[in-house]
């Protein structure tokens, strides 16, 4: 695949590195140039020192044959604009943005951009899964359907802990996809399933309803 | 007519000072509260112009500006992408009816016109504005010369 990056800095050089490597042409762009030269130094001239907010600058980075854009400056508006510019002008099928600022992510996904990153969602991804005081974990959206898959960890003194699935208020929508004990043993969810303590709940769920399943998987006795 | 205006320079305050003169209930949004401050003043007519210090683009700021009842939101500061991320988030996320952003680029222009922006170009209105002011003769001269 041809893939341009535009930003070099913190996120972009490991990530342009790390595409090289997996063997596809990958193209820098980078208004600054000592993050340019930094490119340059380790892998070739394969960067662009330019404003990507601009068509004259991503003509000269060959947009229109680019299968991917990825935005990773660490402005949103920059990032923002020249997603749209790529898509908009140059038909790039693949627009991918680092998000720096959380709030901005459904601005981005409202906007077109194909793949919107925001850092803090990823980290707390991370951090959730890690703590149990965070039992929900946003696993993965399903794209352009409003829905989502998310894991909800059930506490240990939750009040549908013993209780049969047909006795647990399930809000609408949701689909329980599996259900994954504290031993790791995995059980396809049916009416007779009963919930244990420190289960882990696989559920696919409308966003909006994501609240709702979270609190009823979760509430204390 | 509820009116948020961002950027306090120039146009923006000129903006502001006209809409507020015609009654309408003016916000302005700037990093900088100082630069606004010769709106409040000025004239004693600007009861009307509120003044909100912060980032432009940020929800807190925009919905403290009173965003969600805006008729109209004007992004004017001097950074295209700024102007086009604010406006975008107006008209996407906070449905403003009407949104304006002052935008240089040519290409910017387009692909947010696209989107629902009305967008301003305001290199090109004061150029229009000086050309309009230059006599026709001689125009008609420098076309010549140009053809030569």
């Amino acid at each position: 695949m041809y893939i341009l990056v535009m930003g070099a800095g913190t996120t972009g050089l490991p990530l342009i590195s790390a595409l090289v490597t997996a063997g596809h042409e990958v193209l820098a762009i980078d208004p600054d140039r000592e993050s340019a030269d930094a490119v340059r130094d380790r892998l070739g001239n394969i960067v662009i020192n330019g404003d990507a907010t601009t068509s004259r600058v991503l003509q000269q980075a060959g947009a229109s044959r680019a299968d991917a854009f990825i935005a990773t400056s660490r402005s949103d508006s920059d990032n923002l604009a020249a997603c749209l510019l790529a898509r908009h002008m140059f038909n790039v099928e693949q627009t991918i943005a680092i998000v720096n600022k959380q709030e901005n992510t459904e601005l981005f996904d409202q906007s077109g951009v194909s793949v919107a990153v925001s850092t803090t969602d990823l980290v707390l991804s991370h951090i959730a899964g890690a703590l149990p005081a965070h039992p929900l974990l946003r696993l993965m959206p399903v794209r352009g359907r409003g829905l989502e898959v998310v894991g909800i960890k059930v506490p240990e003194s939750a009040s549908v802990v013993g209780r049969p699935l047909r006795d647990v208020q399930i809000p609408y929508g949701v689909q329980l996809a599996l259900i994954i004990s504290s031993s790791g043993r995995t059980e396809l969810p049916t009416d007779d399933t009963v919930i244990e303590s420190e289960d882990e709940v696989i559920a696919v769920s409308p966003t909006e309803s994501t609240q709702a399943l979270w609190e009823t998987l979760t509430e204390l006795r | 007519m509820n009116v948020v205006i961002l950027g306090s320079g120039r146009t923006g305050n000129a903006l502001a000072t006209s809409l507020a003169s015609g009654g309408h209930s003016i916000t302005v949004i700037d990093r900088d509260a100082s630069n606004a401050a010769t709106l409040l003043s000025g004239r004693d007519g600007n009861q009307q112009v509120e003044i909100v210090e912060g980032d432009g683009m940020s929800n807190f700021t925009l919905e403290r500006a009173g965003i969600r009842d805006a008729d109209l939101f004007a992004a004017l500061t001097g950074e295209d992408t700024t102007n086009g991320l604010a406006a975008l988030k107006a008209k996407v996320i906070y449905r403003t009816m009407t949104v304006i952003a002052a935008v240089w680029s040519g290409d910017l222009s387009s692909v947010y016109e696209s989107m629902g922006i009305a967008c301003v170009n305001p290199g090109r209105l004061s150029a229009d504005s000086v050309l309009a002011n230059i006599p026709q003769v001689l125009q008609d001269q420098a076309s010549e010369s140009v053809g030569e």
